[in-house]
Order: structure tokens, then C-alpha cells, then sequence
């Protein structure tokens, strides 16, 4: 296929514009088991032809499923007329940094090739877990197991004489258990995700994770209501994971910056928050959820220091942001599958450890909330208004674990509760997978950290 | 390649049921799309696409394979069948399957496909975007982002019980985001449309309305946390009650013994001034269709009646499953899923109250725009941030709150529903009044 590409993009007649065309092939299986039942068994394959030129300052897109070899030379007509469309509207011409190229074949290496593994054990694994989680009580009135892998091959090439082929493997398994007693129904997940292969998922104990999970969901029953207003709050792992993510790492896609919608416009080099507050985002991390070696515009994937020791370090960049802020290009840019365009992207974001136990966080934030296990959350990164949600937690009452809370959200504003930070835990965790939304395509991330202490934080519950 | 996608449909199940599927499902999607995205008030790029989607679910006795593919050529047909069929084999038997859906009587549905938005050109929706975003900028300091987006698409469905049903439809959308800054403060305003055909598509609207709230938006400040009355605007109001009705009311949910209503059908679930209908059927409607994802007949169904649970809505699955009548609601946004029941356009009956009536009656309260509010995923809790609010004090609308949070139950938030407008908003078919909610608990920062 690359060389089709390859011989669209020579025979266009571009008059030295940038285009780049992208082959992607994706082939996925999934099974779904919900209270026993194998509800949903999916085999998707799925490929097309993208083409991306920047003609006149303005860019123009277009993608097809047709992949016969005159498809590439058919879509990057259709580009360059929407972007000669685009190109009446724009104010300023935009630019892509001209002086990188890569060329490369990626091989993905895994232990265990999930496409060789038999439909029946996927469906077992999924059964397994979702029994035990069911096992735990008869209180928990729903439970379900998704397990998925998928496998993609992403060719692109560009008029700078890049030549990037791809192959790269997904797995993921996850259960969710929702409890219920009178009006009561609670609501708790957890799983893995890895771009290595299936022995990810042979390594997850789906007994001792289905016990566990079950019983987060029964205990959440008899817990308290969570407060309600400003407080304290200790935040575990999973929810500096998801806090950093939204909070702060949609801020630093240098698209946002360009575009004047990132709190974090024009503060490169400027404190951001609390000198104890270091943030990488790193692709490179070999297997973690958010990994990649290359991005969808062909540029090599490196790691990207956000933030350090509270002064804002740099952006995460695609090839359009480092030509504006002349930056060095990180690998950034990613898209979903061949219909989407890329966009700046996060991959792998974690806050960097410090130098406190978690009982020494309890006791320096005295009275508050420790929450545990994110839910999720999203941002408003022009205002720098986010929320996030916890499954559960514990008050913390005179520096001390005092009792159970139940599902609660907390809010913030990005900069203050960085500024706010006032104590960072010493083991860091980056094992929080999840699927990121932006611009309507989603992308698999992971984020996480140490615990963190913050204070003065805005909790929403329905108790006093 | 099957140019003819009801055709295609129908090759698909016959290869299936050759291929020994007891029972199959067939449903192709082909269509263009065109869209534009704003950045810092000017265009940014164009994108155009097009493409097919064939998906089969078939069955051997209760056991389903799905499988999912953008190719539609007699090879790829073979692939899919193969892949279904084989992975039916492999499955374990569904309890709670029954058998797909058999055809009924399509009511037919104006205002579904505009031939004259099927035929715009790119540079036409660049020049209709750049008047809203000159709409927008109404100020120097102004920065508008955003973009439109118009589809086209063919559906068909075909089943092994004799389902075949096609339709055509288009769409077009907007949005318009403005940011004004005024030294270390910025308003944010927004405002957007969905519709189905050209001429109701309105820029200059959307413009105009985003910056006037973003100039209202700015000097936001937080405020005392504790308990309030909140006014939800028209828009908030709908998408807030189908998010809670929808979860409760979704006969998959009471399937599987989440539903928060699972045992209210026909009781009083919240305060007598709500009634809900869903009505897929409104000509022109933005979630509007003949048929649903399994192509049964789509028909108007009563939700909610002066707070009694009227319908749990659902699709030949659970309708079997539950012994209830299949309402035809199934949905499948991803055909790479099986369909799952949802709503189409909401439509929910006005009260007696005047809007003005709502703010001048509310002695402490929030005033909420452009927002939804609903449950935490799977629960009864609603924890929500106040994307866009205003202070309620004595009767007037004061300033806009920002980090600012509610919390409050399911079962509390429709309880204390005591006011509801007169007026009515209806955006192509989502119709719906403003409400008052009391005692909801307030957390902000100050």
C-alpha cells in the first residue's frame, strides 16, 4: 500500500505545499458479558485512505474507505479543493515545520499475538471475571465484563520525505459492578489496558480483581453520603491520573494554546503551581495504554516534560504547533481511525513523585477527603474550570482514615489547585487506562502519579 | 462492490442464513460528510469523507456474532459472513434473546433529506460559518472557535423475518464558541444548532447568541456553599430530564436491574408538573427516522404523565425479554455494537409559569444555561459542575459563579420540580419548557 501512496503523492501537482496520505487497516474483537450472559461477541475490520494538504495556509481533509490504488490520487484532489475553500476564510497562513522526517517500519513485538487466541478463551476470561465480581453479593444487582484487543497497521507518508509504517496491538479488560439496596445504587469499574499483547491480560487475576471489585460495590452501600463544599482532599493514584489529565494535560495540547483556548496561553517558563508539582507525558513507556512509537503525522513519539518544579516546561506538540511556537516536534498528533484528522493528543500523563507516605498526607491535611478510584471527568480548558468523579473515599478526621464515602465528584479551578498542592506521595502508579475524548475521537490514554494532598477543594455531594 | 446498499443488505442475510445462520440482521450505512472547523475567528481547514459501514449480527439458535466492515464488495460480504457465523458457533447461548423483530406499517416522516443541503458546496458552508463567526466578533478582543459539519446518509436494514427498510436522510450542525478576555478574566459563550434542512440553518443566530452570553459570562465569581433553588434554562431543562428519565425509563436498564424506575412503571416517580413524550415522528426532527436501528416502525410514546411513569422504552430485546411492547427505540450509533434501547426528541409539556415568574420567584437560587445536569454513571447520585450559571438573589439574576457544584439525588431533583414555563423551546423537535428544582446542595469555593 505504501507504495501506492507514495505514487499518488510523487504524481500530484502540489507546487511544493505540505500533504501527508495515511493507510489504516484496524482489525478488532470484542466480547461482552453482563449478569451471566455472553451478551455481545464482535469481530470488526475496518480500512481507508486519508488525505491532509495545507494549500494556501489552510488545511484540507478528506478520507474514503475506497482503498483501490486510484482512491489516494482521488482523496488528495478532494483535500487540496477543500482547502483551497478553506484558504478564502483563514487570517493567518498556517505552517508546518519542514526540517523533520522520519522513515521507518515499526514491527509491534508481544509475548502473545492476541489474534491467535481463540474466541472461546477470550469469552471465558470475560465469564471469570464478571462471576466473581457477580460472587460478592446478592446486592450487586448488575455486573459486566468487557474484554477487547485490537490490532492496527498506520502508514503515512508526507511531502517532507517521510515514510512511517506502523503495527501496533491493544488489549483491555474491564468490569463494572453496580450495587443496589432501596434507593441506593452505587456504581464501581476497574481493569487494565496495554499496548502489548495478550499476556497483559493472562497476567490479571480475574478472581482476586472480580472479589475486589465486588466488594468496593457491596461495601459503598453501607457508607456515608459524601459532604458537600470546600475541604481538604487526598487524592489516590487513579484520581491524580485523571485530575492531571484533565486538568492540566488538555491545557498543554498546543493546539488549544494556538487557538487562544488553554489557560496555560503564554505561560511557557512562568510558575504554574507548587514547586513539588513535576508532569511528563511519555508515549514511550513500553506497553502502557497511551504508548506509541510514532505519531498519525509520521513524527517520532518522545517524552514531553510539562511541567517542572511548577514552571511550565513546554507543550505537547504536532507539526503545525512546533512550527508556531518553534518547538521541537514531539510525535503528538494523533488521529482515530483513517476518517478523522489528526490533533494534538495526550498519551501516557503521570505527576512525578515526591517524598511523603500517604499517613503523612492524612495527618498535614488533618480534616478532609480521601478519594479513591476516578470515574472520569472533563475539563473546560478555556476557562480552566474541570470535575472529575471518585468511586468512593474516606473522611480523614483529625489526621486519621475515618469512615466510608460514597460515589462523589470534586471541581477546581487548573491553576489554583495546582498552586494549592501541598504534599506529594513517593510511589507513582501510571496504570489508569482510559479512553480520552476530543474534537469526537477517542484514543486510549493512561495517567496517574503519586497520592497528593491539596487543599481547599470544592467536593459536590448530597450530605451535610 | 453492491452500489445498491438495501441490495447489499439483502445478499448479506441470504449468504448468512447459507452460511447456516439461523437467523440474521443485516444494516448498511454509506454517506459524505463535509465540515469546517473556526479558529481564532477565521477558518482553520475543511475535511470531506465518504464511506460505507456493513454490519451482520447473526444467529445460530440463541448465540450472536456481530461482525462490522467498511467495504461493500461481494469479498468483504463473504469475510463478514464468515466472521458472524463463526463467531455464533463459538458462542454460548443468550437466555434472554428471543428472536429479531418483524416488519410493521412505516408512518411516513416529512422534513427528513434536503436535497438542496445534499448538494451544498464546501465553499458555501465556509461563507454561511464566517458570517457567524462576523456575528460573534462583536467585540475587539473577541476570539470565536467552532466549526459546521453536514452529513448525508443512506440506511438500510434487512432481517431474516422480513425487515427491509430504507431510509435517507441529511443533517447539518453549528457551533460557535466565543471567548472574550478582559485582562486575567474571560467570558465564554456558546450556542448551537442541529437541523435537517438548509434553510434552517442560522449562522448570524448562533453568532450573535454566543457572544452576547460570553459578555454576560464575564466577572464570574464563586460563591457560599449551601442550599439552593435552581432555574434550568429551556435547553438545560431537556437534555437534564431525558438524561435522568432516559437512564430510568430505558427498558435495558430495568432489564438488567440498574433502573433506578425498574419498579415504578405506572407510579408517581417525580413532582405532577412533569410529562414527557418521545416522538420520533416530529417532521424535520433532528433524531427524527421511519424506522429504528432494527427497523421497526418508530411511533410517538408517552414517557412520563403528570409524574407517572407511563413507558419503559425499548427494542425487540428487551421487549421480549420483559414481555412488554417493542416501542421501537433501538439505536445504534456505532454499528460495531448491537443496538441498545434510547430516546429520540424528547418533548416535554409546559407548565403555568411565566420564565420571568421562575427567577423573580426564587429567593436564593442558580440560574443554569447551556448545561446538563444528570446521575453519575449508574447510580442515583447527581454530582454535576455548574458549567454556566448565575446568582439568583432575591428575584434578580446577579452575577455568573464559577467553580461551583451541585449535589442532589435522582429521586430528590425530580421530587422537587415546582415550577415549570409556559414557554416552550423547540430546537427541530427537542421540545421542552425551563423548570424550577428546590433544595439542591450548592458547593463552590469562596
Amino acid at each position: 500500500m505504501i507504495e501506492d501512496l507514495r505514487k499518488a503523492l510523487d504524481s500530484a501537482e502540489l507546487y511544493n505545499e505540505f500533504a501527508d496520505l495515511r493507510y489504516v487497516e484496524a482489525r478488532s474483537t470484542s466480547v461482552l458479558v453482563r449478569n451471566g450472559v455472553v451478551e455481545q461477541t464482535s469481530r470488526t475490520l475496518t480500512r481507508g485512505i486519508a488525505a491532509r494538504v495545507l494549500v494556501d495556509g489552510a488545511w484540507g481533509f478528506y478520507s474514503t474507505s475506497d482503498v483501490r490504488a486510484e482512491s489516494a490520487m482521488s482523496a488528495l484532489k478532494l483535500a487540496v479543493k477543500m482547502a483551497k475553500a478553506a484558504s478564502r476564510g483563514i487570517r493567518e497562513k498556517a505552517e508546518v515545520l519542514r526540517d523533520r522526517t522520519f522513515r521507518e517500519t515499526v514491527h509491534a513485538r508481544v509475548g502473545v499475538d492476541p489474534r491467535q487466541v481463540h474466541i472461546e478463551e477470550k469469552i471465558k476470561v470475560a465469564a471469570d471475571f464478571e462471576r466473581n465480581i457477580r460472587s460478592v453479593d446478592k446486592r450487586i444487582v448488575s455486573s459486566s465484563v468487557s474484554v477487547r484487543d485490537s490490532s492496527k497497521i498506520e502508514a503515512v507518508i508526507n511531502t517532507l520525505g517521510s515514510e512511517v509504517h506502523s503495527e501496533s496491538f491493544y488489549v483491555s479488560i474491564f468490569g463494572s459492578a453496580t450495587s443496589s439496596e432501596g434507593t441506593l445504587t452505587q456504581n464501581v469499574s476497574d481493569g487494565i489496558a496495554s499496548t502489548g499483547g495478550w499476556e497483559a491480560i493472562e497476567k490479571f487475576d480475574t478472581t482476586e480483581k472480580g472479589v475486589q471489585l465486588g466488594t468496593r460495590a457491596r461495601d459503598l452501600l453501607s457508607a456515608s453520603p459524601p459532604p458537600s463544599g470546600k475541604m481538604n482532599v487526598v487524592m489516590d493514584p487513579s484520581l491524580v491520573g485523571v485530575y492531571i489529565h484533565e486538568a492540566f494535560g488538555h491545557a498543554a495540547e498546543a493546539d488549544a494554546v494556538k487557538a487562544g483556548m488553554s489557560v496555560l496561553a503564554g505561560k511557557l517558563g512562568k510558575k504554574v503551581g507548587s514547586e513539588m508539582i513535576s508532569v511528563y507525558d511519555d508515549p514511550t513507556i513500553p506497553g502502557a495504554a497511551g504508548s506509541f512509537k510514532f505519531d498519525s503525522e509520521g513524527t517520532r513519539a518522545i517524552k514531553r516534560t510539562i511541567v517542572k518544579g511548577g514552571i511550565l516546561e513546554g507543550y505537547l506538540n504536532s507539526l503545525e504547533t512546533a512550527a508556531w511556537l518553534k518547538a521541537e516536534p514531539n510525535g503528538a498528533a494523533r488521529a482515530m481511525d483513517f476518517s478523522s484528522i489528526p490533533i494534538v493528543r495526550m498519551s501516557n500523563t503521570f505527576v512525578a513523585s515526591g517524598d511523603m507516605e500517604l499517613e503523612e498526607m492524612f495527618e498535614l491535611v488533618k480534616d478532609g477527603v480521601y478519594l479513591i478510584k476516578s470515574y472520569g471527568g472533563y475539563v473546560d480548558p478555556a476557562r480552566g474550570q474541570f470535575l472529575f468523579s471518585a468511586q468512593g473515599g474516606y473522611m480523614i478526621r483529625n489526621g486519621r482514615l475515618g469512615e466510608s464515602i460514597q460515589n462523589v465528584s470534586m471541581s477546581g479551578m487548573t491553576l489554583e489547585v495546582l498552586e494549592k498542592t501541598i504534599g506529594v506521595g513517593k510511589k507513582v502508579e501510571i496504570e489508569f487506562p482510559g479512553i480520552c475524548g476530543k474534537g469526537g475521537q477517542s484514543v486510549a490514554v493512561s495517567s496517574g502519579g503519586p497520592n497528593l494532598a491539596v487543599r481547599d477543594i470544592v467536593v459536590g455531594g448530597r450530605g451535610a | 462492490m453492491i452500489e445498491d446498499i438495501l441490495e447489499l443488505c439483502a445478499y448479506t442475510v441470504k449468504v448468512a442464513e447459507r452460511a447456516g445462520a439461523t437467523e440474521a440482521e443485516a444494516v448498511a450505512r454509506k454517506g459524505r460528510q463535509a465540515s469546517v472547523d473556526v479558529e481564532r475567528s477565521a477558518i482553520k481547514s475543511s475535511s470531506g469523507g465518504e464511506g460505507i459501514q456493513l454490519a451482520l449480527r447473526a444467529y445460530v439458535g440463541k448465540a450472536m456474532g456481530l461482525a462490522f466492515t467498511t467495504r461493500g464488495d461481494r469479498e468483504a460480504i463473504e469475510e463478514v459472513v464468515d466472521l458472524a457465523v463463526s463467531l455464533a458457533r463459538s458462542n454460548q447461548q443468550d437466555p434472554n434473546y428471543e428472536r429479531l423483530p418483524e416488519p410493521g406499517p412505516y408512518q411516513s416522516v416529512e422534513g427528513l433529506y434536503d436535497r438542496e443541503l445534499a448538494n451544498l458546496e464546501a465553499s458555501k458552508l465556509i461563507e454561511m460559518v464566517l458570517e457567524g463567526v462576523r456575528a460573534a466578533s462583536s467585540r475587539p478582543d473577541t476570539n470565536v472557535s467552532g466549526g459546521a459539519g453536514l452529513a448525508m446518509e443512506e440506511e438500510a436494514i434487512v432481517n431474516s423475518n422480513g425487515i427491509r427498510a430504507f431510509q435517507e436522510t441529511t443533517g447539518i450542525f453549528g457551533v460557535l464558541e466565543v471567548k472574550i478576555s478582559a485582562g486575567d478574566d474571560a467570558g465564554i459563550g456558546s450556542d448551537y444548532f442541529g437541523v435537517r434542512s438548509l434553510s434552517k440553518a442560522d449562522f448570524v443566530r448562533i453568532g450573535s447568541e454566543a457572544a452576547n452570553k460570553a459578555e454576560r459570562n464575564l466577572g464570574s465569581k464563586k460563591i457560599e456553599s449551601g442550599e439552593y433553588s435552581i432555574v434550568l434554562d429551556q435547553r438545560t431543562t431537556g437534555k437534564t430530564l431525558s438524561s435522568i428519565i432516559g437512564f430510568g425509563a430505558d427498558a435495558y436498564t430495568v432489564m438488567l436491574g440498574t433502573s433506578y424506575f425498574k419498579d415504578k412503571l405506572n407510579h408517581l416517580i417525580g413532582a405532577e408538573l412533569i410529562t414527557m413524550i418521545d416522538n420520533p415522528l416530529h417532521p424535520g426532527g433532528i433524531a427524527s427516522g421511519i424506522f429504528d436501528a432494527e427497523g421497526t416502525p418508530r411511533q410517538m410514546t408517552p414517557i412520563v404523565e403528570k409524574g407517572i411513569l407511563k413507558t419503559f422504552f425499548s427494542d425487540s430485546y428487551t421487549a421480549n425479554k420483559l414481555k412488554i411492547r417493542n416501542t421501537g427505540h433501538a439505536s445504534r450509533p456505532d454499528l460495531r455494537s448491537k443496538p441498545h434501547p434510547d430516546l429520540t426528541n424528547t418533548q416535554i409539556g409546559p407548565g403555568d409559569s411565566s420564565l420571568e415568574e421562575l427567577v423573580r420567584e426564587t429567593r436564593k437560587g442558580l440560574y443554569i444555561y447551556d448545561s446538563g445536569i444528570g446521575p453519575m454513571a449508574g447510580t442515583t447520585v447527581i454530582s454535576s459542575m455548574v458549567d454556566f450559571g448565575f446568582l439568583i438573589d432575591n428575584g434578580e439574576i446577579k452575577h455568573p459563579v464559577k467553580n461551583t457544584m451541585l449535589g442532589t439525588t435522582v429521586f430528590d431533583f425530580l421530587k422537587n420540580v415546582d415550577m415549570v414555563s409556559r414557554e416552550l423551546l423547540d430546537e427541530s423537535g427537542q421540545i421542552s419548557p425551563s423548570i424550577r428544582v428546590n433544595r439542591v446542595k450548592v458547593a463552590s469555593g469562596a
